[in-house]
């Protein structure tokens, strides 16, 4: 089966400065892909270039099908995306964001996004400058959900987010993707989220890739969570000087 | 909101609508206390009227217009367009059609309010002197909020916009301005107003760059503000370009030299093309107009003209040869009893010439532009120059110091016939006197004040013995018989006139119930627009004011149901103005 992401020698550089060098990465439909790596290693870069927002140089890079860099708009239509703050004009509430953006989007349930709302029970009628940030994640994460996307990509959705927050919107995540044949592609430092969601890890150290770890096809006898979050420790470890636990 | 371009509207109208408040407020307030405070001058005066009515525009554009697409940038709103599919594609769009929304409502609003409080609602033709009623003001609006979109899209700081869009306004519409001085072309002029929209649209395209296409693909923001700036550069060429090929290049004057107006209604009149800065002729064709017909005849060879000349008669002439003759208009019939001097000996430049005719009898079928009814004629000899005048009758012929012997006290210097026995004459200290062309007996003309006086500009006189006068306190009827006046109420279009009116300021035609003026407007920037003004003389009101495109068409003459115009400078051309349909005919054009 194609994958729905395949990049190839992508490379991204500001000035001599060089963030992504190299970069290989495939997503299969049906995978959830935790990208891992500390701050300023190039994760935001390489996702946002998965939809167009970086100007990069590759070799291959195709997302659903599609060339980001030469038709961004037409793939942003089957990508879902969340930042890792909110990014809505703060005066908009959500109920005001959803009709904003419906008519951006081919696959557009309001049904369902009426559903994830009161799954997580945000404030629809708040605008999201008084939201709070665990209110605000949660609302994009509803949005980023109800068109449906082919691919969905988080950029540290539970950043700064408190535990039980973190928690509902990890639940709502895991019970919500991978999507019909979709895929997900999630960035974040918390190795307990990646233990948890992952099939497939992806380490992110001097603007390469370093490490990959396939869990879906780690035997589950072999490994438990709390094994698997230690492989991954030792391997962020070993990338990154300031291990986050 | 059922398309993402109204989506997009709906968001900068939820986004502005604050701004947009405190704006109207800010701005009601100003004009309340306008109104309420300032003098009754400036409330009438056309340019306080002209800056009052583009206040509102200009607040907009230094505060609504730059935030529009910075906003963005500044608030991070930018990422959150660029994710979305079409996001700054469509908020581009939104943003200029909103720009143009707002832009239009707060014109229309500002008009409204100048109207309003700087003009009484009963004023004829009022949009003549308030930025959408003037093309140059309109211009040079939208042309600095244009560039004040253009620039905010790249910039780094939307507040420096508006001083940028000031910059290249100026660089884009002062070349403009400086090919309508000195030997300039209104048609000339015309093109380059039409390339100054030109690279405000070159500007445009760079802000699409910097705002859709530039984050669309994730593109530095150097590169976005090279883009911008570079495009900005760009739109200054259609602008600059011609102006360097107008500056390498010799200025070129093509005007009309009017000549004569004969008993058969023919009007003869020499075209000249001037390209040498010493004033000689580079080449001057002849013609012939027939005032009735508009068949245009031209007179022997190209380089010939024709003249005025001792005996009546016309004769075509080599080039050259009459070089130094000012523009002089005769009616042919009208000075049969005067003798003209002999001078064949004198040099061209002073042999005698009839000058400064004035308008021919009011009863008569043609008619000639100049100041009053006064039958006047100036003939040069060497240095000196005699002075006549002629009653309307014909009968009685005065010379200047005739009328000086009739009221020695005066010391007259000027004189305006009327259509009674008693003449405007002015003195050596410009003050104006009815004189008694009998007797000599003269009273003090109080309608033209002292200070006032210098600047009286005297329209035509009708039959029933009034005259049409301007000075600086307006546009009056002064009657000769009874030596009464009264002001011709028009509104901002009159009181113009009156800051702008000059020597090329004429009467046309006349009847006893309605007068057509050449007169001109001003404008907020430029020169003077010439316009055609209808006075109702039993009312004294103003009925209809036309003004033209042409800025430098004069009047040369007109029968019952035209005018005939000059386009003076490079373009040349003669036009037919149509009375009945308000509308101007070409007759010849500078190709001919």
């Amino acid at each position: 089966m194609n994958p729905l992401v395949t990049v190839r020698g992508l490379s991204k550089h500001y000035g001599r400065q060089h963030v992504l060098e190299s970069i290989d990465l495939e997503l299969h439909a049906d995978q959830i892909c935790v990208l891992l790596g500390s701050n300023g290693v190039g994760k935001s870069t390489l996702l946002r270039s998965l939809i167009g927002l970086e100007d990069v140089k590759a070799d291959t890079l195709e997302v659903l099908g599609l060339d980001p860099r030469r038709k961004p708009d037409a793939l942003r239509r089957l990508v879902g995306w969340v930042p890792d703050h909110s990014d809505v004009p703060a005066w908009m509430t959500p109920a005001e964001c959803a009709r904003f953006q419906e008519h951006c989007y081919d696959g557009w349930d309001s049904s369902r996004l009426a559903q994830l709302f009161d799954r997580l029970d945000v404030p629809t009628r708040r605008a999201f400058a008084k939201l709070s940030r665990g209110e605000a994640a949660k609302a994009m994460l509803a949005l980023a959900l109800a068109s449906r996307p082919k691919l969905l990509i988080l950029d540290e959705p539970l950043a700064r987010l408190d535990p039980r927050t973190k928690a509902e919107v990890l639940a709502c995540l895991l019970a919500e993707v991978p999507i019909d044949g979709g895929a997900c592609l999630l960035a974040t430092h918390n190795l307990d989220v990646a233990v948890r969601a992952a099939d497939r890890v992806l380490v992110l150290a001097n603007g390469r890739v370093e490490s990959a770890v396939d869990v879906s096809n780690i035997d589950s006898t072999q490994t438990t969570p709390c094994g698997l979050r230690a492989r991954l420790e030792r391997l962020y470890d070993s990338n990154t000087l300031e291990p986050v636990r | 909101m059922n398309s993402p371009l109204f989506t997009h509207i709906w968001k900068e109208w939820r986004e502005q609508r604050a701004s947009l408040a405190q704006i109207t407020i800010v701005v009601a307030i100003g004009f309340v206390m306008a109104a309420l405070l300032l003098p009754t001058e400036l409330l009438e005066n056309a340019v306080v009227g002209h800056i009052a009515a583009s206040i509102p525009l200009i607040i907009l554009c230094g505060t609504v217009v730059p935030d529009l697409l910075s906003r963005e940038r500044k608030k991070g709103g930018l990422e959150f367009l660029a994710r979305t599919p079409g996001g700054l594609r469509n908020a581009w769009m939104a943003k200029l059609v909103f720009a143009i929304l707002i832009v239009v409502a707060t014109a229309l609003g500002g008009e409204f309010a100048t109207q309003l409080i700087f003009e009484p609602l009963e004023s004829v033709n009022r949009t003549i002197w308030t930025p959408l009623g003037d093309p140059t003001a309109l211009l040079i609006i939208v042309t600095l909020i244009v560039w004040t979109f253009a620039t905010s899209a790249w910039l780094s700081n939307g507040l420096l916009a508006l001083p940028c869009a000031v910059i290249l306004t100026m660089a884009t519409i002062a070349p403009a301005l400086w090919m309508s001085t000195g030997f300039n072309a209104s048609r000339v002029q015309g093109i380059f107003y039409a390339l100054v929209p030109l690279g405000a649209a070159i500007g445009l395209c760079g802000s699409w760059f910097a705002f859709v296409s530039g984050p669309r693909r994730g593109r530095s923001n150097r590169w976005i503000t090279a883009v911008g700036a570079g495009c900005c550069v760009l739109g200054l060429v259609p602008s600059l370009a011609p102006a360097a090929i107008r500056a390498s290049f010799p200025p070129r004057e093509c005007f009309v030299q009017p000549v004569a107006l004969n008993d058969d209604g023919t009007f003869l009149f020499n075209r000249v093309i001037r390209t040498t800065a010493d004033g000689d002729d580079d080449h001057v064709t002849a013609f012939e107009v027939d005032l009735a017909t508009r068949r245009v005849r031209q007179l022997g060879e190209d380089g010939e003209r024709v003249a005025f000349q001792r005996g009546h008669q016309m004769r075509h002439t080599p080039p050259l040869q009459w070089r130094g003759l000012d523009a002089q208009v005769v009616r042919v019939s009208d000075f049969r009893s005067i003798v003209l001097p002999q001078s064949d000996a004198a040099a061209p430049r002073h042999h005698p010439s009839p000058a400064d005719f004035g308008r021919a009898d009011v009863t008569s079928r043609f008619a000639v532009g100049c100041e009053g009814s006064g039958h006047s004629l100036a003939v040069h000899q060497g240095q000196s120059t005699t002075r006549y005048f002629r009653d309307r009758s014909g009968e009685r012929v005065f010379s200047l110091e005739q009328l000086t012997a009739l009221a020695p006290e005066l010391s007259i210097t000027s004189a305006v016939v009327t259509a009674s026995d008693t003449w405007l004459v002015r003195d050596a200290q410009f003050v104006w006197w009815w004189l008694d062309v009998r007797d000599g007996s003269h009273e003090r003309c109080t309608a033209l004040e002292v200070e006032l006086g210098s600047l009286a500009k005297f329209g035509p006189a009708t039959l029933s013995g009034e005259l049409l006068v301007a000075d600086g306190g307006g546009l009056k009827l002064l009657d000769a018989t009874t030596h009464e006046w009264r002001v011709v109420e028009g509104g901002a279009s009159v009181r113009n006139i009156v800051n702008v009116l000059d020597e090329q300021a004429c009467s046309v035609l006349a009847d006893d119930a309605f007068v057509w003026m050449s007169v001109y407007i001003a404008e907020t920037v430029g020169k003077p627009r010439p316009a055609a003004l209808r006075v109702d003389v039993a009312n004294a009101r103003v009925t209809e004011c036309i003004a033209f495109d042409e800025p430098n068409a004069l009047p040369l003459a007109a029968n019952d149901d035209g005018v005939l115009y000059q386009s003076r400078h490079l373009s040349g051309d003669v036009i037919w103005f149509d009375l009945a349909t308000r509308e101007a005919h070409t007759l010849i054009t500078a190709k001919d």
